[in-house]
């Protein structure tokens, strides 16, 4: 196999980890320390990808709008999810799994009508992928709008790596996820580090979903498939594990790119095979708590 | 209150005596059931019931079927197959002659073996899949499009006159995708042995997939002369086609796929999205074909509803005028002399010109127009430059193979 095949690959893992993380790590984060499994994910971030497709129908399909959609839009999403987690998931916390799944369904059914309603059955582009230019890396040119998701994601990243081992914030959402009962009754106000919680999630989802409208355009369905495979995600990386997530994404994203190169026409079981393995060995994902 | 109803009352008076005046339907009208898909992921076939209701208009307009008015009588299936044969039953419980089709494969699937049961006449005006009128094809059901072994058949004998030899393919991994990519590439491969398939160049994704990046970067690395991708569609198709784009891919090989030239296979795509180097067709091509036919129907539409037509617009206007054709020469309103006429009967299609239905199939000899995916640049959508015609008559089955097809 050539060298730079094996260097194309490496990047388009890169690639695709990037996405997987930014949903997968607030997937992870709201099942930490929420403890409900944020099945409408998907739909915030659907909600980004149509939100920045209409701040560009508004405004123009420019860069610059594109930039200002990247940081108005996920503030957008990060308020709905504070206002969904107050009114609706909170009245949840604590109850059987199975009840806690029935809120989330009709979330997910709820913003896909409201979306139907408001942006209509055709799905939207935001041309802007061409305005990016292109790298060489190798023989091969490379769109540079991927690096920017790449380096968009390392911020998202780094940022909360800081927020969650540097800061009084942090000390709080981790005591919280480690024993919920005792940060209670030290005096943590738990209501509200729950809708921050909730906010910061959602608010990565709705970013995910502008970062992704360039390459793939925004449409009704993209709410299911990528939840899916950001579960798959957070499962490998095991469930609360912010730096499990992070890991996981690029495994997958690494088993996706190579595994397509030795037997293509199999890429369905490569993800799902990765996922039984690793929880043959560790049933908690690679960095879940038991 | 303001005076409008009055005036439109006024207005309605005068509008129908000048009606009688021309030539005017009446008595009972002649009732034609219609199944089609106003939501769910298929919503955008509602433009097929704005065509079949433009047609209802005109011809009562110009004095109706026998004498009498038609009438539509439309239900939506939510894209979904089990809502598709309720509303069959009750349709064909009702007094309807026959029922319109503007639905996806997946719903003509469940109500097509309906259509005997009830002896009710289904004629469909989208669903391309070849088994309705081959295998499963019987006195009740009629197929006013063409069908997906036309388009593959049409495209593999254009592609198997160009250089192109080493083919890489990839597709959603679901029914469809898989017997596209075998027609095409078997097709291709009948009339060309030199085809070939590029070993570990053949790639499956799950339906519904945004993310491209690794399987293009890994057939570019195998540097094939054309990549097949008629496999690809729905929200997988834009996704795919915007980031081969950005990498330009069909810059360094020719792009085939069969259908994407078709209106509703490429909502999503703006003109910055859209790469050159995509051989594809379409049966409604955008720019209008430039027929008298069509342009009548183009701005009559327009005119209509205030938008474009899709292909499916198209096919349902073109439908409900073969039926009023049929009916005036079966001489009466009958679900058995329906059927009885239709085999045989010719009919116009406003982009595809003058088309008959078969009698031993009841396929229509509809074709397909091949060209590259371009821009459109006057009615701002995605179209096809450089067309060219494939009547259905050169792909569609022969006798012969329909016996063999269906066992015989």
């Amino acid at each position: 196999m050539a060298f730079s095949v094996i260097g194309l690959q490496l990047v388009s893992a890169l690639v695709s980890a990037t996405f997987l993380f930014l949903m997968a790590s607030g997937l992870s984060l709201i099942f930490g320390v929420c403890r409900v499994l944020n099945l409408a994910h998907g739909s915030f971030f659907m909600l980004g990808a149509f939100l920045a497709y209409s701040v560009t129908q508004v405004v123009s399909s420019s860069l610059e709008t594109f930039w200002l959609a990247l940081l108005l839009v996920p503030l957008a999403t990060a308020l709905l999810g504070a206002l969904l987690e107050i009114v609706l998931i909170r009245r949840f916390y604590g109850a059987n799994l199975l009840v806690q799944l029935m809120p989330m369904v009709a979330l997910i059914y709820i913003i896909s009508d409201f979306s139907r309603f408001v942006w209509g059955v055709s799905p939207g582009s935001v041309p802007v992928l061409g305005l990016f230019g292109t790298v060489s890396i190798l023989d091969l040119t490379f769109p540079a709008y991927y690096f920017v998701v790449v380096l968009a994601s390392m911020v998202v990243a780094a940022g909360l790596w800081f927020l969650i081992t540097r800061t009084r914030w942090g000390i709080l959402v981790r005591a919280a996820s480690q024993d919920r009962e005792m940060s209670a009754a030290c005096g943590v106000n738990q209501t509200r580090l729950f809708t921050m919680v909730y906010a910061l999630a959602t608010g990565l989802a709705g970013l995910a979903g502008v970062l992704a409208v360039p390459i793939s355009g925004a449409s009704l369905e993209m709410d299911m498939t990528t939840v899916v495979n950001a579960f798959v995600v957070v499962v490998v990386g095991g469930m609360g594990s912010v730096l499990g997530s992070m890991l996981a994404a690029i495994l997958i994203g690494l088993v996706n790119a190579f595994g397509i190169l030795v037997l293509p026409q199999f890429e369905m079981t490569f993800v799902y095979a990765l996922m039984a393995l690793v929880l043959i060995v560790r049933p908690t994902g690679l960095f879940g708590r038991g | 209150m303001s005076t409008k109803p009055r005036w439109m009352l006024v207005s309605l008076i005068v509008l129908s005596a000048l009606n009688l005046a021309v030539a005017a339907p009446s008595g009972e009208p002649i009732v034609l059931g219609e199944i089609v898909s106003q939501s769910g992921p298929f919503a955008m076939f509602a433009a097929g019931h704005k065509g079949a209701q433009l047609a209802v208009e005109q011809i009562n307009a110009a004095g109706g079927v026998l004498g009498r008015p038609l009438q539509l009588l439309s239900h939506d299936d939510k894209s979904n197959p089990a809502e598709g044969t309720k509303l069959f039953r009750e349709l064909a419980s009702k007094n309807v002659l026959a029922v319109i089709g503007n639905s996806p494969s997946s719903v003509v699937f469940a109500a097509n073996p309906l259509a005997l049961e009830l002896k009710t006449p289904y004629v469909i005006s989208m669903g391309y899949t070849s088994v309705f009128t081959d295998k499963f094809s019987h006195r009740y059901f009629f197929r006013t499009i063409t069908s997906d072994r036309v388009f593959a058949y049409a495209i593999a004998e254009h592609m198997a006159k160009q250089p192109a030899t080493r083919y890489c393919t990839i597709g959603n991994d679901f029914a469809y995708g898989r017997s596209i990519t075998a027609a095409v590439m078997g097709r291709l491969k009948e009339l060309k042995p030199s085809v070939q398939i590029i070993p570990g160049c053949e790639f499956w994704v799950p339906p519904g997939q945004l993310d491209f990046t690794p399987q293009i970067t890994a057939i570019m690395g195998q540097k094939p002369d054309a990549l097949m991708f008629g496999g690809v569609v729905a929200i997988s198709s834009d996704a795919f086609v915007k980031q081969a784009k950005a990498f330009g891919l069909f810059a360094k090989m020719v792009g085939v796929h069969p259908s994407l030239g078709m209106p509703t296979n490429n909502l999503g795509l703006q003109k910055a999205d859209l790469p050159e180097g995509i051989m594809t067709g379409s049966d409604y091509p955008y720019p209008p074909v430039d027929t008298k036919a069509n342009q009548a129907f183009f701005n009559a539409y327009k005119g209509r509803w205030n938008e474009r037509p899709y292909e499916i617009s198209a096919h349902a206007y073109a439908t409900v005028f073969l039926l009023a054709k049929t009916i005036e020469k079966a001489g009466k309103v009958d679900r058995e002399a329906l059927a009885d006429t239709l085999p045989g009967m010719h009919y116009t299609h406003p982009s595809l010109g003058e088309v008959s239905i078969r009698a031993m199939d009841h396929q229509s000899t509809a074709g397909w127009w091949l060209g590259y995916l371009t821009w459109d640049d006057k009615d701002n959508v995605v179209g096809l430059r450089d067309i060219k015609y494939m009547p259905g008559t050169n792909y569609l089955p022969t006798a012969e193979e329909l016996r063999k097809i269906r066992g015989q």
